[in-house]
Formats: structure tokens, C-alpha cells, sequence
């Protein structure tokens, strides 16, 4: 098992068009030292897919994660679309949902609460 | 998952402050699964390990408070969670490790800031509670001195009369500001010899603690017959001692302290102390290896000890 290097984004492009019907702006997302993950801006959505770091990872494992902590109450993003191995792209996929906001390392809005208060 | 420490839990596993998204001062979700595993029934390891990186300021102590004001939420084992930061941080740093030239390796940027979060948790006050609790003995050395300033002037134990360098100053000072930042030193002790009282002046200084004078925290004593005139009189008896394993071989006396008559002075001293959470003991390097058998302690190095 080795890990794999980046598809070409066209191939995500393809694949992200047939789950959703509309052709997606794709970026790559650099945050993340392991996973592979593609933004999806398509309309006024946004959706991350995210690729298995080898040929050999099944996602499937962590959509039913995901969904199980979405049933527990965790706020966690839903599962779009999940492929246990893709022959184009040579992995596993899974497209999930958009968490709103920003994440705790780079929000700087003044907003948060003080510890203490 | 039963573990020696009880049943694991699955959790997050790579759970830190990017992982934690918000809008408007609210929690909105968390992602990233990928690293998802058993582990110890609190998984913020990670996180404590990671605090401060990427956010504006660090945020465990908040994460702790969040925590504590859930009813329902068992206490959390604080010790448990530092223990858990610094195995995660070994096992990153062991990976690196095998990937570069160890010769440079502490030249290179990832591995420094692999190391950095470690060498920061293992000098708080956490990672010292973590290893075991309170009573903590930092040994540490006197700042620099030059032994060879007064060839022949004195014998023995007057040679203990030569003071700091202006280098030796600075290391003082700088190891000052290093334990003013701990906040965990509530104590100082120190060997009667000129450099370990003014060493330990400086600290007292900027500390705000008074220091007490401990006779047998003073030097190995390279020759019990008290006729030693220089420094290269005291490097031959050291090398000797090396050579011997720190102790005097059978059937053969020698005239330099044997190690453990070094430790059974000092740990006599330690137990006095043993009440207090972090005491600081400036101290000699002879002594620190004759402690820990970490040899050659830089000036103003400074070594953890646990008495007993």
C-alpha cells in the first residue's frame, strides 16, 4: 500500500458533475497535512470531496461514521455521495456538505466569548 | 477496546482547533474524521499537543472550562491528557526522524516544530504534574566560570571562591526569565560555592523567592584530600572517574567522590524539600550526572529530577 499523489482535477470535475447534474467550480483545498480534498462550488452550494490517501482506503467508513454521529446529535457535515473505489480517479470518494463558518484557527472576528466571563 | 489503562473509546483523532468550526461565537460542526481511533476516554491529546499553532491565542484551558461547565461531562484527567500530548508528539517526531539525516536533523524547520510543542509541554508546569506529580528537583548548573582565571592561587576548595563570568551572568539571567515563565518554582535552594550563590542570586531576583544554602549540594569533590590547584587537576580526576564508571573500582580507594556518595549527600538535602511542588537546585554539573547520569550539563542546563 503506498499513498497516492494528487488525480487531475478534470477527473474531479467529471466526477462531482455526474453526482450532482451541474458542472462544479473546482479548487483544491490546502488546509490538511493527509487528505486530499476538493472544493465544490456549484450554484450557491459548497461541497468538499475528499479522496482516499491510498488505492486501498474505503470512505465508505467514514460516511457511516458521519452519519452515525449526525444521529447522535454532532454537528457534523452530511453525506452527499460516497464511492468505496472510483476506477477513473483510483480511490475511494466522498462528497459531503459544508460546515458554516470558519474553523477556530482562523476565525478573527472578534466573536468569540472570553474564557471566564 | 480494552486497554491497561481500562476500555478505549473511539474517538476524533486528530481533534484540534482546525477541525472545530464556528459562526457568530457558536459552535457550528466538526470534520475530519480520517484519523478516527480507539484512544483513552479523552481525545485532546492532540489538541493540547497543537494549542496555539493556528489560533490567535490557546485555547485548551478554554476547552477545559467548556467541560467543566457541562454537567453531565466526567471530570477530566488532566495528567492523562498531557501523557497522551506527549506520546503523540513522540511518535510525529520519531516518524520525521526516520525520513531526514539525524546529523541536521535539528536544523530542519518540520522537525523543529515537531519538537518545539514537546520541549514546551515537557518544561511546563503540566507536563511536569503529568510525569508523575508534584515534587519536581530541577537541577540545574551554574552559569559559566573560568576555572583557570587564578592559576595557582588557590588550593582545594578556594577555588569555589571564583565567581561568574559576565557570560556566566547572562545565563543566570537568561535562566531566570526561563523559570519566571514556568511560574512553578516555589523554591530555591543552592551549594555553598561562589558560582551556585550567584546563580541562584540572580534567580532569587527575578523570582521573588529567597534562597536557601544547602553545604553538601556542593561539587563532586575531585580530591577528597582538598589539594587540588587547578582545573586540569580536576579534569584528570574526572576523566578517571569516567573511566571507572563513576565508582571506585573493587578493593581500590581513590581520591576523587565516588558517585554515590554524590547522590547520598544530595538526596539527604532533597528529602528536606520534599513538600514543595517545583524546587529549583542550582547546583554543579558533577552532581547532576552523579543524579541523573546525564553528564556535562551545560551552564544554567537544567535537568528534572523526581526525589525517589
Amino acid at each position: 500500500m503506498s499513498r497516492c499523489s494528487d488525480v487531475r482535477s478534470e477527473a474531479v470535475v467529471a466526477y462531482a458533475t455526474g453526482v450532482s447534474g451541474v458542472v462544479p467550480e473546482v479548487s483544491r483545498t490546502l488546509e490538511g497535512v493527509s487528505s486530499v480534498v476538493y472544493r465544490l462550488d456549484c450554484d450557491d452550494r459548497v461541497a468538499h470531496l475528499r479522496l482516499g490517501e491510498t488505492d486501498e482506503e474505503n470512505l465508505t467508513t467514514d460516511a457511516l461514521l458521519l452519519e452515525r454521529s449526525g444521529q447522535l446529535g454532532v454537528s457534523v457535515p452530511e453525506v452527499i455521495d460516497v464511492d468505496p473505489f472510483h476506477e477513473r480517479l483510483g480511490r475511494s470518494v466522498l462528497i459531503m456538505t459544508e460546515v458554516a463558518g470558519l474553523d477556530l484557527g482562523r476565525c478573527d472576528d472578534g466573536s468569540w466569548p472570553v474564557a471566564g466571563t | 477496546m480494552p486497554t491497561s489503562m481500562g476500555v478505549a473509546d473511539l474517538a476524533h483523532g486528530d481533534f484540534d482547533c482546525t477541525h472545530i468550526f464556528e459562526a457568530n461565537g457558536s459552535y457550528t460542526g466538526l470534520i475530519d474524521f480520517g484519523e478516527i481511533r480507539g484512544t483513552e476516554p479523552f481525545d485532546l491529546g492532540h489538541f493540547l499537543l497543537h494549542d496555539g499553532e493556528t489560533a490567535r491565542w490557546p485555547l485548551f484551558d478554554d476547552l477545559l472550562a467548556g467541560y467543566a461547565s457541562v454537567d453531565s461531562a466526567p471530570t477530566l484527567d488532566v495528567a492523562a491528557i498531557v501523557r497522551s500530548a506527549l506520546q503523540l508528539g513522540t511518535c510525529q517526531l520519531a516518524r520525521w526522524m526516520n525520513r531526514v539525516d539525524p546529523t541536521t536533523a535539528a536544523t530542519i524547520p518540520i522537525i523543529q516544530t515537531r519538537v518545539e510543542p514537546l520541549d514546551h509541554l515537557l518544561h511546563s508546569k503540566s507536563g511536569s504534574v503529568a510525569l508523575g506529580g508534584f515534587g519536581v528537583f530541577l537541577l540545574m548548573r551554574h552559569g559559566s566560570v573560568d576555572y583557570d582565571a587564578q592559576p595557582g592561587r588557590f588550593r582545594g576548595h578556594g577555588i569555589d571562591l571564583l565567581p561568574l563570568t559576565p557570560t556566566g551572568v547572562v545565563e543566570a539571567e537568561d535562566l531566570a526569565v526561563l523559570l519566571a515563565k514556568r511560574g512553578d518554582v516555589d523554591a530555591i535552594i543552592s551549594s555553598p560555592m561562589t558560582r551556585s550563590l550567584q546563580t541562584a542570586m540572580i534567580l532569587s531576583w527575578r523570582l521573588q523567592l529567597r534562597v536557601q544554602v544547602e553545604l553538601d549540594l556542593h561539587e563532586w569533590v575531585p580530591d577528597l584530600s582538598q589539594q587540588w590547584t587547578d582545573g586540569e587537576a580536576t579534569r584528570n580526576a574526572y576523566d578517571e572517574l569516567r573511566a571507572c564508571g563513576g565508582e571506585w573500582p573493587p578493593g581500590g580507594e581513590r581520591l576523587w567522590e565516588p558517585h554515590s556518595a554524590v547522590r547520598r549527600r544530595v538526596e539527604r538535602v532533597l528529602q528536606r524539600y520534599a513538600e514543595f511542588e517545583t524546587v529549583a537546585v542550582v547546583c554543579h554539573s558533577g552532581v547532576i550526572e552523579a543524579m541523573t547520569g546525564i553528564p556535562h550539563t551545560k551552564p544554567c542546563g537544567l535537568v528534572p529530577y523526581r526525589h525517589g
